[in-house]
């Protein structure tokens, strides 16, 4: 219903008084003088005075006896009348769960909670009770901006405080104000929201003491799930079928040489909500570090089949090199030797080792005669360390025989290539055969390295942060309830050799994945102590009004054409 | 004064406009192409026993050594004759303008020893023959006249030109806004061998439709009123009605050789005499 703020300006409506006076004087016509009436001969045969003319006057004053009406209407100040204010004093619980960790999605919860006590009536009386490690009540006051400084402070932490305890923080601090809300600010699809905090604030408004809100982050709209494939039962892991679980289990995934890589695993039931967001972990192999030790510069040949190698990120730089007598204390450091022609001082333990052409010392093997090693035999083709390696095209000439070890390569003078536990030699000079210029020399190398120190799996922590992001991490989208779908890329200088040995893991666990159940609907926000609507002056939409009708009089009758 | 001090600089400029574009050509300085005394030079011939010996070209018959005589163009004066509508058609810018064109056309046919016949149209005045430099002022002074009275412009040239009138340029400065005939002077003008050049003026802004609704038309000249509710739809017909009047003027003129010349009343009077000039429609 429109109220008038003014109703003396109604008094313009006599104007309407005028509006018809010049009415009946324009029924009158006016004279006008023209130069040579016969011009206008032809024109007099138009129906001077008809039904259309008639029409066209009456319209006429209508329109402007209502553009009157508005103008005086206008005049009189009408408005539609607002709401009054209305004070609802308000409880506010904060989820502290680590969960808000993740990304800017506290940040988020914060400018909800933020514009929530903002948008509150004068004189709304707040509590803000944080619940993390333990329930706290933060702020009670009328104080707008000290409550807004409280949720400011408010910090991050396991959602585990003691069920009770929150719930008679919401209860007392809910008693202590006059017809309050509680708003819940958490995730929507976070643990605190799904089974706990949610739990205690309906327990408060089931007490009649208090109407509730749930706010989400409007933003991030889910938790954070770590893809750690932990849990009891049966997972379905895309390019892996079923796999049963026990407690914490790892799932390899083949990656491919570059790009992407989009696995889905679905977990029973509701473990994964469409809105969550997870992560995919990516471990890096792990490269080994080799040290070659030698009596003066090493092999050129050698250098250059090693540094082939780290360029590939088969094994880590840089290249570091020793004398024999400093091998044993850099063989803790480093995971593999290589021995250019030189003899170890004593004993190397541990450390796994490539003897190249040993002149004797503290071998763990022994050295026999040197012989005619031209005609090669007994060459162990399937070995790992012959793994894509032709070895009939080395042509040694002279080598001794290595005796102990598994004989990889045999000629006249007995194994001249043997591998065993911890170490590989080869009983001649690669230098003084072909193998040193050949484009195989660095294959050999690999095959040794990955024989004597193979890539170990991916060291992980044995629990990451909920939310806790990795430089090595892809994102990871949920598609339907209880499947998630990965996609990443490995992060990092691309090769081969890197990518293959990755694996991902994922978390399945309900627990540790802080997931939420199915959705739900959404509760809607209470009709709380908002501030009451502002009365909408409308004189502006009637002057409007009025002066297009003018207008539009002035167009259709008045104007000059 | 008709004539404010730069218009009068714009009338000298015209004047020798006129000159240069139709000299040999027009007025009474103007030759007429038959052989006679004057200041033009025509063409030498032979010398013949009798011809006056101040017409022998000496230094000719130095170089030539044989008597020829200089010929020169005869000059014959030009009658002009400026039918100014002064009726109460014109009472406004249409009045002023015919009349600073009137004068302006009669100035320079005084300069140029031409004879002017002056006929004001409407307003009971009677018309006025100029000849000579001296009567310039009297010709400015008359054209200077108040716009009154009905327009007859057949009536008006009928009453005021010679009988024996041998023929010259004629121009009908006016809106062409009469009863009975607008081309009636023009068919007299005809018939009495002038050269006849209408000029059209027409003020707009008396022209302009008043405001829509009911109005009530008063004829300027006669009094006369009508009542009629102005639509667009009447307006619209009345400006066909005016552009079918003028074309109809204007194809007349066409068929009969006469010239034709719209003007607007607020147009520069400089403008228009110097398109007439441009035209030719000095010359004889």
């Amino acid at each position: 219903m429109i109220e008038f703020l003014d109703p003396l300006g109604f008094l313009l409506g006599i104007a309407a008084a005028g509006v018809l006076a010049a009415h009946l004087l324009r029924r009158r016509a006016r004279k006008h003088v023209v130069p040579f009436l016969q011009l206008w001969t032809a024109t007099l045969g138009l129906h001077p005075g008809g039904f259309g003319a008639r029409v066209a006057r009456w319209l006429d004053l209508a329109l402007v006896l209502l553009a009157c009406a508005l103008i005086a209407l206008a005049a009189g100040g009408p408005r539609l009348p607002g709401t009054p204010d209305r004070v609802r004093d308000l409880v506010l619980v904060l989820d502290g769960g680590v969960s808000l960790r993740a990304g800017n999605r506290h940040a988020n919860l914060r400018k909800v909670a933020e514009a929530e006590i903002r948008r509150r009536a004068k004189g709304t009386r707040f509590a803000v009770i944080g619940v993390a490690d333990e329930g706290a009540t933060l702020w009670t006051g009328a104080d707008v901006a000290g409550a807004v400084a409280a949720v400011r402070a408010h910090g991050a932490g396991w959602t585990d405080a003691p069920r009770d305890e929150a719930l008679e923080l919401a209860r007392a601090a809910a008693e202590g104000l006059f017809d309050p809300d509680v708003v819940l600010v958490a995730h929507r699809r976070g643990r605190a929201e799904g089974m706990r905090l949610r739990t205690v604030v309906e327990e408060v408004v089931n007490a009649g003491i208090a109407s509730l809100a749930v706010v989400g982050d409007p933003e991030s709209g889910g938790s954070v799930a770590r893809l750690l494939l932990r849990g009891d039962g049966m997972v379905s892991v895309e390019g892996k079928g079923e796999v049963e679980v026990r407690g914490t289990a790892e799932v390899a995934v083949p990656l491919p040489a570059s790009g992407e890589k989009t696995i889905a695993v679905k977990a029973a039931g509701d473990g994964f909500a469409p809105d969550d967001v997870a992560y995919l972990l990516l471990s890096e192999p792990p490269r080994p570090r080799l040290i070659v030790v030698s009596e003066g510069d090493p092999s050129p040949f050698l250098v250059a089949a090693l540094l082939a190698l780290e360029s590939t990120g088969m094994i880590q730089g840089p290249l570091d090199r020793t004398t024999p007598a400093h091998a044993v204390e850099a063989a803790g450091r480093y995971d593999l030797l290589v021995f250019d022609r030189c003899a170890p001082p004593e004993r190397i333990p541990g450390a796994p080792a490539l003897y190249l052409a040993p002149p004797g010392g503290a071998l763990p093997f022994r050295m026999g005669d040197e012989g005619d090693a031209s005609a090669l035999f007994g060459v162990e083709k399937e070995h790992p360390l012959l793994l894509g390696f032709d070895f009939s095209r080395v042509a040694p000439l002279r080598a001794r025989a290595i005796l102990g070890g598994d004989a990889v390569a045999t000629a006249a003078p007995g194994p001249v290539v043997a591998a065993s536990r911890g170490w590989v030699a080869l009983g001649f000079d690669p230098d003084r055969s072909l193998l040193a210029a050949s484009p195989a020399y660095p294959l050999l190398l690999r095959n040794a390295v990955e024989y004597l120190a193979p890539t170990a799996s991916a060291e992980r922590p044995e629990f990451y942060a909920i939310g806790e992001a990795s430089p090595e991490t892809g994102l990871a989208a949920i598609e339907g309830h209880g499947t998630i779908r990965v996609a990443g890329q490995l992060l990092g200088p691309p090769g081969f050799w890197r990518m293959q040995g990755a694996t991902l893991a994922v978390n399945f666990l309900a627990k540790d994945l802080d997931l939420a159940p199915p959705d739900e609907p959404s509760d809607p926000l209470p009709d709380v102590g908002e501030p009451g609507v502002p009365a909408r002056p409308l004189a502006p939409h009637f002057a409007a009004a009025a002066i297009v009708l003018l207008l539009l009089a002035w167009w259709a009758f008045w104007r000059t054409p | 004064m008709i004539f404010t001090a730069q218009e009068i600089a714009q009338l000298r400029h015209l004047e020798l406009l006129a000159a240069k574009v139709v000299r040999g050509q027009l007025s009474g300085e103007r030759a007429m192409r038959k052989p006679g005394p004057g200041s033009g030079f025509r063409e030498h011939r032979a010398y013949h026993p009798g011809d006056a010996l101040r017409t022998v070209d000496w230094h000719a018959y130095a170089r030539m050594d044989a008597l020829v005589v200089k010929e020169f163009d005869a000059e014959e004066a030009l009658d002009l004759v400026l039918l100014q509508d002064c009726s109460g058609s014109m009472a406004g810018a249409a009045a002023a303008c015919a009349a600073k064109v009137c004068a302006a056309l009669g100035a320079i046919a005084l300069q140029q020893l031409d004879r002017v016949l002056w006929i004001p149209v409407g307003g009971g005045r009677a018309a006025e023959s100029f000849s000579g430099r001296a009567r310039l002022a009297d010709l400015l002074e008359k054209a200077d006249a108040e716009a009154s009275g009905r327009t007859n412009l057949l009536g008006a040239a009928r009453a005021s030109l010679p009988r024996a009138a041998r023929g010259g340029v004629a121009f009908l400065v006016s809106d062409f806004f009469d009863p009975s005939s607008a081309t009636a002077a023009l068919t007299f003008l005809l018939g009495r061998r002038y050269r006849v050049h209408a000029i059209l003026v027409e003020d707009r802004e008396a022209l302009k439709p008043p405001p829509l609704g009911r109005v009530r038309l008063v004829d300027r000249e006669t009094g006369e009123a009508k009542t009629l509710d102005l639509t667009d739809q009447t307006v619209a017909e009345y400006r066909r009605s005016r552009e079918a009047r003028i074309e109809g003027l204007r194809h007349f003129c066409r068929r009969a050789g006469a010239g034709f010349l719209r003007v607007r009343a607020d147009q520069p009077f400089f403008e228009i005499v110097r398109a007439a000039i441009a035209r030719g429609w000095l010359g004889r």
